[in-house]
């Protein structure tokens, strides 16, 4: 009986010990596992990573700091087009997408009432383009019409233009415009003889592709996310102001500090 | 329920947020600039930050969705899920109340946007981000599940394996 016992017992100790041994090859299994999916997991998140940044990279490439400029354009307003000049005056930044529905809309709404006011000189009126809904809808025609723009101001006829490809924006946001239609617009925007031959030109050549990207960029750096929005002396306009023309009015003219 | 229908609940679950993490994490990724735009819409952060945010937003996203894919560090990986989700709630949440009209950008996208269907779009976003959370939560409380990498979610042989001497205690 005695014997059986111990023999039992020993028999029992055997098969723990085996067990011991197993659970701690199981163990070491399990650290290998997790140390190699693990890396193999990071390494395949950086690789992702580093193609999406190359990618983001190369569809921002003609930036540069020595991209053409429009006349009167510079660094000063954020690459903006400072419509006209009033020292001393409220500073109104327009951020905006050619192709966006809504910026159509407050234009249509409020456009000749904002460049009214930096025409009397309440408001330093800047337009400040952007480029982003390319991306969104997987066009150029932001891009294109911010270049004929650019030429435009070039033209003498900045603010002109900006109404008419809005008042011409398709009905479809991404159907955007022919490059024969932005050469129109010069037209229609004031621009005559010589004058538009040269609009013409530089609407083909895209001198001022590089503007616009710089443009877009430095509306980001802005901390504007979307568009239409209005800075007022640097300070985001509240939607409440676009209730009526005369909210508006208040709001660009006296900004509360 | 049977231990091994729980099991299968939580591939369910793993599965499924890994393949929503993981969705939105590639189309972030492949937006010029990655998610900064939807970032920057939420006003939260300032925009120094945003450029990191939107590369490490959406790589932390496909960080999380690869472990839950292949069932390694389930329950650290759910954990940091439902965490995730549940500040993208509070996120779109705070956006609401302060007013602004903005997209998601949960999945791409991003940026402000019209009012129109305003309500209802926050409340689905909101809802669906919850359902995520509730998911997460199960595996952070249980994470063992079919077809995982995880040492514990390896189906047992028998309860012997697990409690030595078990057996024989019942014996």
């Amino acid at each position: 009986m005695a014997q059986k016992n111990e023999s039992a017992k020993s028999t029992r100790e055997k098969a723990a010990e085996a067990r011991a041994a197993a659970q701690s090859a199981e163990r070491r299994r399990e650290r290998t596992i997790r140390i190699v999916g693990g890396l193999a997991v990071l390494v395949v998140v950086l690789g992702i990573l580093a193609i999406g940044v190359m990618q983001s990279n190369k569809k921002d490439a003609p930036p540069s700091a020595d991209s053409a400029l429009p006349t009167g354009v510079t660094t000063a307003y954020g690459y903006g087009f400072p419509v006209n000049t009033a020292e001393g005056k409220p500073t109104v930044e327009v951020f905006e997408d050619f192709q966006c529905p809504a910026c159509a809309n407050l234009e249509q709404a409020y456009g000749p009432l904002i460049q009214q006011e930096a025409a009397d000189g309440n408001i330093q009126l800047v337009y400040r383009q952007m480029v982003f809904l390319d991306s969104n809808l997987n066009t150029d025609h932001s891009l294109r019409a911010a270049n004929a723009f650019g030429c435009a101001i070039t033209g003498g006829v900045g603010a002109q233009y900006h109404s008419v490809v809005f008042a011409n924006q398709p009905a479809q946001e991404g159907d955007g415009w022919t490059d024969d239609q932005l050469k129109q617009f010069g037209g229609q925007a004031g621009l005559t003889g010589d004058a538009q031959t040269e609009f013409e030109k530089c609407v083909d050549a895209g001198t001022y592709k590089g503007w616009a990207q710089l443009s877009n960029d430095a509306a980001f750096d802005a901390g504007v996310s979307g568009t239409p929005t209005i800075f007022v002396n640097g300070k985001e306009l509240p939607t409440s102001a676009l209730q009526s023309e005369k909210a508006l009015k208040e709001a660009l003219t006296n900004p509360q500090q | 329920m049977s231990p091994r229908g729980k099991d299968v609940i939580g591939l369910l679950f793993r599965l499924v947020l890994a393949g929503v993490l993981g969705y939105a994490g590639l189309v972030k990724v492949f937006e010029p600039g990655g998610a900064r735009i939807a970032v920057m819409a939420y006003r939260l952060f300032p925009v120094e930050w945003t450029v990191f945010l939107g590369w490490a937003l959406p790589a932390f996203e496909i960080l999380l969705a690869l472990l839950l894919l292949v069932g390694l560090f389930t329950r650290w990986a759910a954990l940091a899920s439902g965490l995730l989700m549940a500040a993208f709630v509070l996120g779109i949440a705070s956006a609401w109340i302060r007013g602004y009209n903005i997209d998601c950008g949960c999945f791409g996208g991003g940026g402000d946007v019209t009012g129109e269907g305003r309500n209802l779009r926050y409340a689905v976003d909101i809802v669906r981000d919850l359902v995520f959370v509730g998911m997460a939560a199960w595996l952070v409380v249980r994470p063992r599940s079919l077809w995982a990498l995880d040492r514990e979610s390896v189906p047992r042989q028998s309860d012997e394996d697990v409690y030595p001497g078990v057996s024989e205690r019942q014996v």
